[in-house]
């Protein structure tokens, strides 16, 4: 993969396994965050494959894309919530236009949702009015509205605070073991995603490593050694999480 | 001789680019067609962009449209009153605003009102991501944000142009009898007189029906493929008014050269 002729991703080839947590860990520039949106189909590779339950998506069309993304739910790094509509609407907008739920049952899948992250009271706000911590919540709320097999969480840590940071790690857990859940995760908070992750993949600019955070901790590689090391000093590891919110 | 192989070199450049975004564009209107037959309608996002469009334009086409009518006028009366043919203001005045001004100029202000804005918008959700966002949700951004603006763009331009000639032909007639006094019945009479239905009546909503379809196009188009930055968003905005303004010239040209509308 490439943009403007810079390569960011050459040769990798990994599977991330069903109902699992894999965290995805790379310095700034490693091609993370282009990874999620390969899964996701809104790029395609210059060459090679990525198959979603057998099927490969980069020779689907767009039809069959949005077939395929009805069980993918993505939380984006900047929210990408429609900031014309309130919070309550942007996650009852997709529940709108692809179930056949009743108004009554969509308010109450919608606040339950938001209840969930700890937005039950921003439901009619505009999400220009959302502090950056409320806005990455609401997104999550929303990628997780329709309950999708996979989700993807482009940073979801970042520019939260502590408490949010427990509260938000200790729903995805808890999401993904109750819906079976595959989920991939982008993250800079290296101590957080490697105490809830089943499995870690580690981008660096010679290649790419996969295994469980035991061994990555226990890796003598010096890139991945130094990339943990810089990051482990994040004051949040030395919280535990709380229990988190139930759905 | 270094500076002229630049110079072939950029002008292929030039060229190239210009055929691949051509080719890209009807590509982008292919989806907007499809998009109009593909189920559920949008009416509500429909009747958004007409408010947002036609609403919201009517102050600045009714203003525009009795400022160039009255101007006519008065820049009418002053040549024909050199040849005696003062009588025959109404007929000027109503072909000129029937056949050219009103969709021109309708066009080029909606252009810079409404297109800019629409270009703006599409474009800051490009750089917002939340285009994406509706992708992830399995909705075409194509169907439940461009489509609606297109279509409000084609279906306001033809209202917006008669709102332009009704009000331009008032400040005509303001101008020509009340102020120069011409002869009221003369006036309407030549107006009525030289203005057809089929040729002239059916040819001004033609071309504005075409240049609701140019602009409606290159707004969306531009801010659809806009670079995800504040700048791609300045620029989709400014590209959108000069190309949409320059082709409505163009266009306008061809329409009246070749099929004399």
């Amino acid at each position: 993969m490439a943009f403007d002729g810079r390569k960011v991703m050459d040769h990798l080839t990994c599977a991330f396994e069903r109902g699992r947590i894999t965290v995805i860990l790379g310095g700034s520039g490693s091609g993370k965050s282009t990874l999620l949106r390969l899964v996701a189909g809104l790029i395609v590779p210059q060459s090679g494959s990525i198959a979603i339950e057998g099927q490969d998506i980069t020779r689907l069309d767009d039809a069959d894309k949005y077939e395929i993304r009805r069980n993918i739910g993505m939380m984006f790094q900047q929210g990408a919530l429609l900031d014309s509509i309130s919070v309550f609407d942007n996650l009852a907008f997709p529940l709108r236009e692809h179930t056949e739920m009743s108004e009554a049952e969509i308010n109450e899948e919608v606040c339950d949702r938001l209840d969930a992250v700890g937005l039950a009271n921003a439901d009619r706000l505009l999400p220009g009015q959302l502090s950056g911590g409320m806005l990455k919540r609401a997104a999550l709320a929303r990628a997780i509205i329709q309950r999708p097999k996979i989700l993807l969480c482009d940073e979801p840590f970042s520019g939260l605070d502590p408490i949010s940071v427990k509260r938000i790690e200790a729903f995805l857990v808890h999401i993904n073991e109750r819906f079976d859940m595959t989920t991939l995760l982008v993250s800079h908070h290296v101590a957080t995603t490697l105490r809830m992750a089943d499995r870690v993949l580690v981008l660096t600019p010679a290649r790419a490593y996969m295994g469980s955070p035991e061994e990555m901790r226990n890796s003598d590689d010096p890139l991945i050694h130094n990339l943990l090391s810089d990051e482990l000093s994040d004051d949040i590891d030395e919280l535990e999480p709380e229990a988190g919110p139930q759905l | 001789m270094k500076l002229f192989a630049d110079l072939i070199q950029n002008l292929g450049w030039a060229v190239l680019r210009a055929v691949y975004d051509l080719g890209r564009l009807a590509m982008f209107s292919l989806s907007v067609v499809k998009a109009i037959l593909t189920p559920p309608l949008r009416l509500r996002r429909f009747s958004e962009e007409i408010f947002n469009q036609g609403v919201l334009s009517i102050i600045i086409i009714c203003v525009s449209g009795l400022a160039v009518g009255m101007v006519l006028s008065l820049q009418g009366y002053n040549t024909l009153v050199r040849f005696g043919a003062e009588q025959s203001l109404g007929a000027v005045v109503g072909l000129s605003l029937v056949r050219e001004l009103g969709p021109v100029l309708t066009a080029l202000l909606t252009t810079g009102r409404a297109c800019s804005a629409m270009a703006a918008e599409i474009a800051t959700m490009v750089k917002d991501e939340q285009l994406d966002g509706l992708r992830m949700m399995s909705i075409d951004p194509v169907h439940l944000i461009v489509m609606p603006k297109a279509v409000g763009m084609v279906s306001v331009m033809p209202l917006l142009s008669s709102l332009f000639i009704c009000c331009g032909l008032f400040g005509g007639w303001v101008i020509g009898v009340l102020l120069m006094g011409v002869d009221s019945g003369t006036y309407m009479t030549a107006m009525e007189s030289s203005i057809t239905f089929t040729d002239d009546i059916c040819g001004s909503l033609i071309k504005a029906v075409v240049f609701g379809v140019l602009v409606g196009l290159i707004a969306t188009y531009r801010g659809f493929t806009s670079r995800p930055t504040s700048e791609g968003v300045s620029s989709a905005t400014t590209s959108t008014v000069v190309i949409a303004s320059v082709s409505i010239l163009i266009s306008d040209y061809f329409l009246t050269a070749l099929w004399g509308v």
